[in-house]
């Protein structure tokens, strides 16, 4: 039999995989990157953010985690989540969540400024990149004292929210009453912030309507009555105002006041953090950007 | 000559099935690529057909393969299959494939010589048309298949079933070979001296 056809086969399958993999060698990051990240935020209570890394895909030596060499205390809280895949390459998200610490430890980053992190791979090689600019402002001590408090009026239950969009519900632990709800501190400062409080009755037979809708781009209309149990939800929506290739974190809050229970006067601040990372088509120029670039 | 061919079709069955306990391969490749080589080595001595020395060279290359990729499996994050649904990268994997699948090529197209040449020698047109069919059609799969390959990290695709597919054909072909090589197990065979050009007394 002719060595021919085998010796043809061998040259077509050698070609098309050099020249793919030339292609492939073309269409990779020289060196991995992070979203230009723009936060600001207090430390009211805790708090948590996110940073987020694009590399080259690798099944073989991806990123494992990162370490913000500044807040030594946060070391072992930053493994790396996939977010995403673009072509050839991989978004990583990384979240920094402050709830195992105490007050010491919040009070300690107030004025403090990270601007970059150690990225750790899973073949055992590092490298420092910048994140763009993350800064701990001075918080309102009213609220944070109204936070720490260990006898609170409400429990966390459930928040989730997109891009320009959220909610978040709190349980009332007693019976209360709300009598104001300002919009309280929103880093940044937001030209364009709706929010509605509803509240969901735990008990199924009361007379009480089953809700109270406000809105704050309309006309409020407190005082609201809370039983134990009850529900209180805050939708919002708000403009984004971030750059295509930045990450800005929006901290928004609504300061509730009221009564308690026992006749003591209620402060609360309904909080919320959430960052908003750019588009796909945003990601997928700029990192058609960075390959140009390092070309 | 029975036993030569029978060792091979056996070191073939260990290389082409694939049963595990706990990991554990209880028909390793390297066994039957053993099994072939040695089959080769004594069917290329009893018959004097001599492409069945270049399918045992070709057997000893594929052992050698294995014994390199499971060191290189053992130390680095590599392996020398491109798992289902999980999406193929210019890496160590798929060096390995390549060059796994080029030797493999290279073996298949051993046996089927020898055998065809063995045919040959026999006086058995049927088992010579059969090896030289089977072996054009599994080049042009192999073929086909390892460009696909190559293509496969550049292109945004769902290619999870058609890597299944692929597989499932690869094997109907495996077997076929197979089946061609029991074939030749199954010829009665006729000892013919080896030829010389001295006239005959």
């Amino acid at each position: 039999m002719s060595k021919r056809p085998l010796i043809i086969a061998f040259f077509i399958i050698i070609t098309a995989y050099l020249g793919n993999g030339i292609y492939d060698s073309k269409m990779k990051l020289k060196e991995g990157f992070f979203l230009d990240h723009n936060y600001e935020m207090t430390v009211e209570g805790g708090f948590f953010f996110e940073l987020y890394f694009v590399d080259n895909y690798s099944t073989e030596n991806p990123v494992v985690r990162i370490e913000l060499p500044e807040l030594e205390y946060m070391n072992s809280f930053t493994h790396a989540q996939h977010h995403g895949q673009y072509g050839k390459q991989s978004m990583y998200s990384f979240t920094f969540d402050s709830s195992r610490y105490g007050s010491e430890f919040w009070e300690s980053l107030i004025g403090k400024e990270i601007n970059e992190v150690t990225v750790y791979y899973a073949g055992g090689k590092s490298s420092i990149l910048p994140i763009g600019s993350i800064r701990f402002l001075e918080h309102d001590s009213l609220y944070h004292e109204a936070i720490l408090n260990e006898n609170s009026p409400f429990q966390f239950n459930y928040s989730s929210s997109s891009n320009g969009a959220g909610v978040q519900a709190v349980d009332a632990q007693e019976a209360l009453t709300l009598s104001a709800g300002k919009p309280g501190q929103a880093i940044p400062s937001i030209p364009s912030f709706c929010y509605k409080l509803r509240v969901d009755h735990a008990t199924p037979n009361s007379k009480r309507p089953r809700e109270y809708m406000n809105t704050a781009c309309n006309e409020p209309s407190f005082p609201f009555h809370l039983e134990q149990g009850d529900r209180l939800v805050l939708e919002y929506s708000f403009s984004n105002q971030a750059e295509e290739d930045e990450v800005i974190l929006y901290n928004f809050q609504l300061h509730l006041e009221g009564t308690r229970e026992n006749g003591d006067p209620l402060r609360y601040p309904f909080a919320h953090i959430r960052s908003v990372i750019p588009s796909a088509e945003s990601i997928k120029s700029l990192i058609k950007q960075k390959r140009s670039e390092a070309s | 000559m029975k036993p030569a061919l029978k060792r091979i079709a056996w070191g073939y069955v260990f290389m082409l099935l694939d049963f595990r306990i706990n990991s554990f391969d209880l028909l390793p490749d390297w066994l039957g690529l053993l099994f072939i080589a040695y089959g080769c080595a004594k069917a290329a001595e009893v018959s004097g057909v001599k492409e069945f020395w270049t399918a045992q060279k070709a057997a000893a290359l594929y052992f050698l393969y294995t014994i390199i990729a499971f060191f290189i499996q053992m130390n680095y994050s590599a392996s020398p299959i491109i798992q289902a649904g999980e999406r193929p990268e210019y890496n160590v994997t798929m060096l390995l494939v390549l060059i796994g699948q080029l030797i493999h090529l290279l073996l298949v197209y051993g046996l089927c010589s020898s055998i065809h040449a063995y045919a040959i020698k026999q006086e058995q047109p049927g088992l010579q048309n059969s090896a030289s069919a089977r072996w054009k059609v599994y080049l042009a799969f192999t073929t086909l298949y390892l460009v696909y390959l190559a293509f496969l990290p550049n292109i945004e695709a769902n290619y999870t079933m058609a890597i299944v597919l692929i597989a499932l054909a690869g094997f109907i072909l495996e077997f076929f070979i197979l089946l061609l090589i029991v074939t030749a197990v199954k010829l009665p065979y006729h000892k013919i001296p080896p030829y010389t050009d001295e006239p005959s007394s």
